[in-house]
């Protein structure tokens, strides 16, 4: 079952990919024509499509694609399209659209010719309003490879790229808006002003240009133990933007008025980066590498929400260090140093221009004498700075030290122990917001093996976490949280078929103020916990799991009572929570599978202090199918469908039963043609 | 040879553990003197308490802390897909986890000078999961009332929340997965009063 909406995650990466502005550092990756134009096509067309339907979402993607190799020709080219809905908000829903290709072509072994297209677009409509974007890209590249002299390699990319974007947002403002419009006389001299009152706006962008680039890249092997490889590119584009604004609107008189604004930007965007890094290996057990990037962006795009170009110029450099030393067998120690700068301005959202620059050393050490043993130690010390922000400006500096352990005492006995120190500390200009996180962890433990089907597992850890708020406005909620556990997993094959798996879970937290005033919000909550499955293959054919999930909670105040030194436990409320449930599979044929479920989950909650108690029974039963085959003529279906009923006994007439009746499908259709 | 490098080593490192302790890098400040008493943050046994300690935390400085602790590590925000394509070549709302949805809603409450949300009503009926590990999607209409310069002109924010709670191995309930969602009314969504506040991370 799946509870998020990945397909609307996917909706906003796609978004993302789509709406890349133009001037975007678009890195020019060489091409491997080994690996282009060398692939076998065992058929030239495929299609696949798939309906995903969850709980929130229903998403239908189609996708055609044709690939062919002939000699110094490849050629590929897809085309897909996904439509999304919501079916608990009627009307809320996206269409998204792409067509790509590819050719390629070996002109000489060295010399290779590239030509990609994509054009894409990407809907999103509610019942009142349509966003829209649609961009198109068509790019030809030249790459040439050469060994100009001994142990160095050199190639060369030249690119050239048209780019259309074309955006839509049709929107009613919600409420009105007043707008002064001025008025002009033939002279051009203003006369008045209008005062109209805007209800929906349409905005329209259409963005052309052309971007060329060029980058080389550098690979010298001087010596064995060294290498150094470095690259440099850089692209420009000078696209053109016009803009057509509508607000539609009324008049004092109530006459229905529209007001148009057209604009035409032109926005040259260049983009430079380079990159070079030198490895080291001339010590015998060493390896030593540094490695530097830039970065130089400036990007203009028009901003749908501020209906204004924005211009964003971006500056980063980053560099790092690193070294590993190997003294003997098993024993590893290295270093690595790091330090970045990211100068982000923006020229309309002034509040999101921002300077970061942070220093971050690693240090570590691990030691593998044998396959049975290990032990390592890492510390971590980062600084990060903020600047030039609207707000949040400061340094957050985090410090991280792990140690961890494992020795394997027999065959049957293994033992590991890990721990974790670590502070965080939030240090900003407008102090208020000043915090520092400190936290220690340990855990010990073991694992007992029997036999490959019965085994054991037991941990006990302890965890303390200090939340510090420096400003007096909020340290009053300054508190220590120690949490103690043991946490087991029993699993016992009983026969070839029958297998049981226990997990055990004990718990217990503190949560102590630090303020004295604050006592009486102290807190402590334990849990006892036992998840169980059972399960057994009755025959070749059909398959039977029972769980049975067991929580105990019980949490109250902590605190000292008057008068007195030790505090003492006053239970608020306890929860008994269990679910049991049954699950039955059947295979009647090949790739096609039956289940059914039914689970029972309760929960009664008592409150001793009211001497009140609530009790909540849930039942469930789903049914469903799963299949993946291979159908004749080169298809196959893979898919899942159930459908889920649920509802909770009303504890009065008057209480909702809170029914869930949902249908829950995937399904991929493919054919090669 | 190896026995003895590994034992100076050892010594090494247990000569520079105290020196690394000692040094008192992992000791948190001292908080100002004059502190006031803080805010209730509800244990969150369930959902409910969940709702109950954003609508009272949200945007404000003092509860700043409650309602981080309210997101599970996996937490993940999801924008309605109309604000993302609005965003443009701004990747704004890229990568968006607990640690960044803390530090926004901190800059928030810094930022505001009053603040009110509302979960006005479920416009759908939740959805249960009974696990392990136990999940709760509910479905809330919603509206923000926020004075801040930073948001100015706009004070009013509404739509829609699609909110999963999970309940952890400590039995406590955090929120998962936050999708937001326009309305029919026309007015900013709460994604994009976030938007405004991330700002160099």
């Amino acid at each position: 079952m799946r509870w998020a909406v990945p397909p609307a995650t996917a909706v906003l990466f796609l978004v993302q990919s789509l709406t890349a502005g133009p001037g975007v550092a678009q890195e020019l990756v060489p091409v491997n024509p080994d690996s282009v134009l060398e692939q076998a096509s065992l058929s030239p067309i495929g299609y696949d499509t798939s309906y995903n339907r969850d709980l929130s979402t229903g998403t239908w993607t189609q996708v055609l694609s044709y690939g062919l190799n002939r000699g110094r020709l490849a050629l590929n080219a897809n085309g897909s399209s996904t439509t999304v809905a919501f079916p608990r908000s009627p009307g809320l829903g996206g269409r998204n659209g792409s067509f790509g290709g590819s050719l390629f072509y070996r002109a000489t072994g060295n010399w290779i010719w590239t030509l990609n297209g994509t054009f894409n677009r990407v809907v999103s409509t509610d019942v009142v309003s349509e966003t829209s974007q649609r961009q198109n890209r068509l790019k030809i590249n030249s790459q040439y490879t050469l060994t100009p002299v001994r142990a160095v390699s050199l190639t060369g990319i030249v690119s050239s790229e048209f780019q259309q974007d074309h955006g839509l947002t049709v929107r009613p403002l919600g409420q009105e808006r007043l707008r002064l419009l001025t008025r002009y006389n033939a002279a051009g001299d203003s006369v008045g002003v209008d005062s109209i009152f805007v209800h929906d706006q349409r905005d329209s962008t259409y963005m052309s240009g052309r971007q060329d680039g060029a980058t080389v890249l550098v690979a010298w092997n001087p010596k064995s133990w060294l290498q150094m490889t470095g690259d440099a590119s850089g692209t420009r584009v000078n696209p053109v933007t016009t803009s057509q604004l509508r607000d539609f609107a009324r008049a004092l008189d109530g006459s229905a008025v529209e007001a148009v604004d057209r604009s035409r930007f032109e926005s040259p965007n260049t983009s430079e980066s380079y990159q070079t890094k030198v490895t080291f290996t001339g010590i015998r057990r060493m390896t030593a590498w540094a490695n530097a990037r830039g970065l130089h962006n400036t990007q203009q795009y028009f901003d749908k929400s501020l209906r204004n170009q924005e211009q964003l110029s971006l500056d980063q450099r980053f560099g790092i260090l690193h070294a590993e030393f190997l003294p003997i067998l098993g024993l590893q120690v290295g270093a690595e140093a790091s330090t970045s700068r990211s100068l982000s301005g923006y020229a309309l959202r002034a509040n999101r221009s921002s300077l970061v620059t942070s220093r971050s050393v690693t240090t570590f050490l691990s030691y593998m004498p044998s396959p049975r043993s290990r032990a390592g130690v890492t510390l971590n010390l980062d600084n990060q700075k903020n600047e030039r922000q609207a707000n949040g400006n400061g340094t957050n500096i985090s410090r991280l030290l792990q140690v961890s352990g494992g020795h394997r005492v027999s065959s049957r006995l293994s033992l590991d122990a890990a721990g974790t120190v670590s502070l965080t500390s939030f240090q900003y200009v407008d102090s208020i917001l000043d915090q520092d996180n400190a936290r220690t962890y340990v855990n010990v433990g073991g694992g007992y093996t029997v036999s490959d089907r019965c085994s054991t597992l037991v941990h006990f850890s302890a965890t303390r976490g200090h939340t510090v708020a420096i400003d007096p406005s909020r340290s009053g909620n300054n508190n220590v949280q120690s949490t103690y556990q043991m946490d087991a997993i029993l699993r016992v094959g009983v026969s070839r078929t029958l297998s049981i798996i226990q997990n055990y879970l004990l718990n217990a937290i503190y949560q102590i103020y630090d303020d004295t005033q604050s006592e009486s919000r102290s807190v402590l909550s334990r849990i006892r916990r036992i998840d169980t499955t059972v399960a057994d293959s009755l025959f070749t054919f059909a398959s039977i799991r029972v769980n049975h999930n067991f929580l105990f909670l019980d949490s109250g105040s902590f605190t000292k009572p008057p008068g007195g030194e030790r505090r003492e436990y006053n239970v608020g409320s306890e929860t008994y929570q269990q679910t049991f449930g049954a699950t039955l599979g059947i295979q009647p044929a090949g790739g096609v599978g039956l289940f059914v479920t039914q689970s029972l989950a309760n929960t009664k909650t008592n409150f001793p202090s009211a001497k009140t108690k609530t009790v909540d029974n849930r039942w469930n039963l789903t049914f469903g199918a799963t299949v993946q085959r291979s159908l004749p003529g080169g298809a196959s279906i893979t898919g899942s469908a159930q459908h889920i009923g649920s509802y909770t006994e009303a504890r009065s007439p008057l209480l909702p039963r809170n029914e869930q009746d949902d249908w829950l499908a995937g399904v991929t259709f493919h054919k090669d043609l | 040879m190896r026995r003895g490098i590994v034992v100076r080593l050892a010594v090494l490192a247990l000569a520079a553990a105290p020196g690394v302790f000692g040094c008192g890098i992992f000791s948190p400040r001292a908080p100002r003197p004059g502190g006031g008493a803080g805010v209730v943050c509800v244990t969150p046994n369930a959902p409910d308490n969940v709702v109950s300690n954003v609508l009272a935390h949200y945007a404000s400085l003092q509860g700043v802390t409650c309602y981080a602790s309210m997101l599970d590590g996996s937490f993940t925000f999801h924008p309605d897909a109309a604000d993302s394509i609005d965003a443009g070549a701004d990747t704004v709302y890229v990568h968006w986890t607990r640690d960044i949805e803390s530090r926004v809603a901190g800059n928030l409450a810094a930022n505001a000078t009053f603040h009110l949300v509302v979960f006005d009503s479920a416009y759908a009926n939740p959805v249960f999961s009974p696990g392990p590990p136990r999940s709760e999607l509910r479905f809330y209409a919603y509206h923000l009332i926020i004075h801040a310069p930073q948001a100015a002109p706009d004070t009013l924010f509404q739509g829609r929340a699609n909110i999963t709670f999970t309940q952890g191995s400590d039995a406590q309930w955090r929120i998962t997965s936050w999708q937001d969602q326009r309305d029919t009314s026309g007015a900013r969504t709460w994604g994009y009063l976030r938007r405004l506040y991330r700002v160099g991370f």
